[in-house]
């Protein structure tokens, strides 16, 4: 065979090869992903009762995308969930024991997610996970779940299909994230009344998220009376949507309704400033925090969108609990961490404080099935309303469900919407 | 009409930078022989490099985006002496696994650096959309084309009229017979390694502003490249901007007219189609160089 021939095979080979791992590029030789907790502060240890027998930390599993293109969101769930373990431990922890995570690098792919689940099941034998960040991945995991029988609790995922019964691991999984349905539901009354979406194109990132959250929006725009133009889905790595814009420009579109992280949201806006776009926006799913995404594009681009949330941080009183709203806001900034995440970042203190709550609640028995028979039992007012597991056969919660709008570079709650 | 035209403006100026990729790429292969499977690690680091002197240190854009090309010259001229050149005697694949390896470590070593949080760049210049008839540009996607015209142009007439650029081509045709007319090829591949890196970085520079800037946004990127490279024929220089070209204005059309979905499998449905149709590339069999 020719020389050249050859090298064209092997590079095709490897071209191949590389792009099966596309989804998690070159991150696989990253230290250890296992990233324990900070112990304590040594005088908040001392105040424990003296259980020398039991002092032996709870361990619990935590699966979110440290790296990889939403590692941003992951990072900030993570940095929500160490304010509230710190928060439970300095307060006693949980059965006078203290509270440890282990967190795992799923990287929000499904493959990486299950590895991360096995590990976390079998090598450390945690009696319960909080994951997996995305719909697909959650999706992925849940199976493990049930195989192992141990308990998830789902704290960002939407995908309708997670809390439906019958999807494989149903039974183990426990969301208190909304489904796109909750979101769309609580969005019908304005969407097309007050937001005039009467001709809308749909942007979605191309998952189990995206295309979940366009079929209930669907309906409900249909519902109102309202028309869908278009339906694009894109890569979550796809960063140049100019051809799918200047089609929605083209097209009699009055408004566009976008679903995926806020880095895309970004993006998306800047490129939809730059055909000097006028279409109503709205943006959905949860990670579409408004502060990230003016951090990442700027104020003036996202200036006038619309973006449905499930926690506004500066506003107490429309949290489940105002003074726990309150104290985590200034614990929040105490820390340093950055303005970007805090929209993000409550899923992960209401995740701990269910688990805890269910171990309470279990009577320290600290077994998965315990766990799975006490998780029904909780309702702890957090920050993104109260979780209690009341809907699909005691599976889902629902939480508050905000439209905010930037305007004038902050991000505002408009009033019509308590109507 | 008027839709078809911006699609395919859009399409031209994203194809501008596949193209500028795809030199780089298809010269480092064309002159040294090696498949560099580094070469998106370059473009993101081009980005974080203006990220970096730009957003982070305040120095105006041009004068960053020239400083980080620098830089990124030196850069590759490192890496070449230090990795590929103790290389160079063995099999093919030997150099091929070294640059997946750096490949690697680079992308692992901007997450230490820099984190994987997504990164705005800011924009160098107004978001202003300039309406020319029915389509809209903007400056910074002007300033990205003619950027990358310039410096597909310059290797041209880099390899074309100067002495140097002489001596490359020779190499090219004939690596023994170039070092026995006294051309010095270590020193031809040094200079075709760092040009091809540093115009990879000055590509992650121009097309950062617009996109996010991450420690993995050079993996799909790469696989364009390939895929520009292939299509054009290993080694062709003409064959790759063509090749470059072609897939901005097909990914674009495609999403546009066909389904998003699928926009990244067209750079992979060109490949096949070339091999089947042209298996020596859309240039067949130009085998010369600029």
């Amino acid at each position: 065979m020719h020389k050249k021939s050859v090298v064209l095979l092997i590079t095709l080979l490897i071209l191949i090869a590389l792009l099966f791992t596309a989804c998690k590029p070159a991150v696989e030789e990253t230290a250890a992903p296992q990233a324990k907790l900070e112990e304590v502060a040594p005088e908040e240890k001392e105040a424990e009762p003296e259980q020398p027998a039991s002092k032996e930390p709870i361990k619990f599993g935590v699966i979110q995308p440290l790296t990889g293109p939403v590692a941003d969101a992951g990072a900030y769930v993570v940095s929500g969930l160490k304010i509230g373990v710190d928060k439970i431990n300095a307060e006693g922890g949980v059965c006078g024991r203290q509270l440890e995570p282990i967190i795992m690098d799923g990287k929000n792919d499904p493959q990486e997610s299950v590895n991360a689940a096995e590990l976390l099941i079998t090598r450390d034998g945690v009696p319960i996970i909080m994951g997996a960040w995305g719909s697909s991945s959650t999706l992925a995991v849940m199976p493990v779940m049930e195989r192992n029988g141990v308990p998830l609790i789902v704290e960002t995922s939407s995908s309708g299909k997670i809390t439906t019964p019958g999807t494989p691991g149903f039974d183990w999984t426990y969301r208190f994230s909304p489904m796109s349905l909750m979101e769309s539901e609580a969005a019908a009354p304005y969407i097309v009344d007050k937001l005039g979406m009467t001709k809308v194109a749909i942007l979605n990132v191309n998952n189990d998220w995206g295309r979940g959250a366009a079929e209930v929006f669907t309906n409900v725009i249909v519902a109102n009376g309202g028309e869908i133009v278009s339906e694009d889905f894109i890569e979550q790595t796809t960063t140049d949507v100019l051809p799918q814009l200047t089609s929605i420009k083209n097209s009699n579109a009055d408004s566009i309704l976008i679903t995926t992280g806020a880095g895309q949201i970004a993006t998306i806006l800047k490129q939809y400033k730059e055909l000097g776009m006028t279409q109503t926006v709205l943006t959905t799913g949860g990670s579409n925090y408004p502060v990230a995404i003016m951090n990442l594009s700027s104020a003036e681009i996202a200036e006038g969108t619309y973006h449905l949330v499930f926690y506004v941080p500066s506003e107490y009183d429309l949290a489940g609990d105002p003074a726990v709203a309150k104290w985590y806001f200034e614990e929040y900034y105490k820390r340093g961490l950055p303005d970007v995440g805090l929209g993000e970042s409550y899923r992960g203190f209401d995740g701990v404080h269910v688990i805890a709550q269910a171990m309470e609640l279990a009577g320290c028995d600290l077994s998965p099935e315990a766990l799975q028979a006490a998780i029904p039992l909780v309702e702890f007012k957090g920050l993104s309303g109260t979780v209690k597991f009341d809907e699909r056969e005691g599976h889902q919660s629902r939480p508050n469900v905000y439209l905010t709008k930037i305007e004038n570079g902050v991000m505002v709650v408009p009033d019509f919407q308590f109507d | 009409m008027a839709e078809f035209l911006q699609h395919l403006i859009n399409g031209l100026m994203i194809g501008g930078i596949y193209a500028l990729m795809g030199i780089g790429l298809t010269l480092i292969f064309g002159i040294m022989n090696i498949v560099n499977f580094s070469h998106g690690e370059f473009y993101m680091l081009g980005a974080f490099g203006v990220l970096t002197l730009f957003t982070m240190m305040g120095i105006p854009y041009l004068l960053a985006l020239l400083l980080s090309a620098v830089f990124f010259l030196l850069f590759g001229a490192v890496v070449e002496r230090g990795i590929l050149r103790p290389l160079q005697n063995q099999p093919v694949d030997v150099a091929m696994l070294a640059t997946i390896g750096l490949s690697i470590f680079l992308s692992n070593l901007a997450l230490i650096i820099w984190d994987p949080t997504p990164k705005d760049i800011g924009m160098p210049f107004p978001l202003i959309g300039i309406n020319v008839g029915p389509i809209t540009l903007t400056p910074i996607r002007v300033f990205i084309f003619v950027a990358a015209m310039l410096l597909i142009l310059g290797s041209h007439m880099f390899l074309r009229n100067t002495r140097f650029g002489k001596a490359i081509r020779a190499t090219f045709q004939d690596r023994e017979a170039a070092a026995l007319m006294g051309i010095n090829t270590n020193t031809v591949n040094m200079v075709t390694f760092s040009w091809g890196t540093s115009i990879a970085a000055i590509a992650g520079g121009l097309l950062g502003p617009i996109f996010q800037v991450f420690p993995t946004m050079g993996a799909i990127v790469s696989a364009k490249s390939f895929a520009v490279v292939i299509a054009g024929g290993l080694g062709n220089f003409p064959g790759a901007i063509l090749a470059g070209l072609l897939l901005g204005v097909a990914e674009s059309l495609g999403a546009g007219y066909i389904s998003s979905g699928y926009r990244d499998a067209i750079a992979f449905i060109l490949i096949i189609v070339v091999l089947i149709v042209r298996p020596t590339g859309i240039l067949g069999k130009a085998r010369r160089l600029g």
